[in-house]
């Protein structure tokens, strides 16, 4: 059979039974949401894709802690963050220099993105301005299927705080992009 | 004219929250007001933007890199260390608060017997007792077990919780 037909609690079921190489199939269909959470949290391709695969190997040897009555998403996303968040501490003086580096050039990155009319480049840029937290919350809330509820339980935040919080990161982005239009329209 | 309680509202809108009735409402006010027009257009169009936003991809021997780790290291067993500590523990307190409860006055007035008989033969044990105090080892053996229970519940449930409250574990 396909891994692909595949459900994850099968495909756990099966790794822990002894087929090592099914876990192949959960990395796979999980790889991009997993790097595109971390690339986020930590905004450097090379520590994001170190953090995701480090997500994937603590998620391999704990897989026989997995609840099977939970969501393997749910639990992958949250090694995940926590995972990315670690990383993030280990390497806060590297990042302070990066944010500097980043602040410096973003006006000229933004009127970059808006003159070749790339919004998704843009967009993007937008995320990275904002917090840790607030970016990891909006890239949760983007992704497919998941509830409120179970963004709390990734994130560890209580659902009405996770709300709060997800309200202002939007309410802000909302705010960064109108900005821009605004400083586009001044300089046709 | 603040916009700020209309944010909420919008984003409920586009997310398709509100109701068919405050939808209407909403809609209108956004049409008669150009202030609150550019933020709904800005709130959409990121809305927009970021929900169709493609998912980043990692290198491309990222799933080989991965299985090569995963080749080298063993599944965890459901067996837990912290479970174990956590039972013996859980064990030893119940011990200490039996102890407590119902053997300790037996403990205070514990003392060794007179005389102890070997293959027919009584021993004096006078000699013994001024050399053993039962007492204080009843006691001392209690303080080593109140000592080693702190320690296992600063393992097993104190570092774990502060731990997670910290996002390190798993």
């Amino acid at each position: 059979m396909d891994v692909d037909q595949l459900t994850d609690i099968d495909i756990i079921a099966r790794v822990l039974s002894g087929e090592k190489d099914l876990f192949k199939g959960l990395v796979e269909r999980y790889q991009d949401y997993v790097y595109t959470l971390a690339l986020r949290i930590l905004k450097n391709k090379a520590e994001a894709e170190e953090a995701a695969q480090d997500t994937f190997i603590k998620a391999y040897k704990s897989l026989a802690l997995f609840k099977k009555e939970a969501k393997f998403s749910t639990w992958i996303y949250r090694i995940a963050c926590n995972t990315a968040i670690s990383y993030r501490r280990k390497w806060k003086k590297h990042e302070n220099i990066d944010i500097i580096k980043i602040s410096d050039n973003k006006a000229d990155d933004i009127r970059d993105s808006v003159e070749y009319g790339d919004k998704k480049r843009f967009v993007r840029q937008a995320i990275d301005s904002l917090s840790q937290e607030e970016a990891m919350l909006i890239t949760l809330f983007y992704f497919k299927d998941l509830s409120m509820e179970e963004i709390s339980s990734i994130t560890s935040l209580k659902v009405s705080t996770a709300k709060v919080k997800l309200f202002r990161a939007r309410k802000k982005l909302g705010e960064v992009l109108r900005h821009i239009l605004k400083e586009e329209v001044l300089n046709l | 004219m603040n916009t700020d309680r209309y944010t909420g509202q919008i984003l409920d809108l586009l997310d398709g929250k509100l109701s068919d009735e405050k939808k209407n409402i909403l809609l209108k006010e956004i049409q008669a007001n150009p202030e609150l027009q550019a933020v709904y257009n800005s709130l959409k169009e990121t809305h927009e933007e970021i929900a169709s936003l493609p998912l980043e991809s990692p290198g491309p021997h990222f799933t080989s890199r991965v299985m090569d780790q995963v080749a080298l290291v063993p599944v965890n067993s459901p067996f837990s260390w912290q479970g174990l500590i956590l039972f013996v523990g859980v064990l030893l307190c119940l011990l200490i608060t039996m102890l407590y409860m119902g053997r300790l006055p037996a403990l205070e007035l514990a003392t060794l017997p007179e005389e102890y008989t070997l293959l027919n033969n009584s021993i004096s044990m006078d000699w013994l007792k001024q050399v053993i105090n039962v007492k204080m080892i009843g006691r001392v053996l209690l303080f080593i077990s109140f000592v080693l229970a702190m320690f296992i519940f600063d393992q097993a449930v104190l570092r774990p919780f502060f731990q997670r409250k910290k996002g390190y574990t798993v």
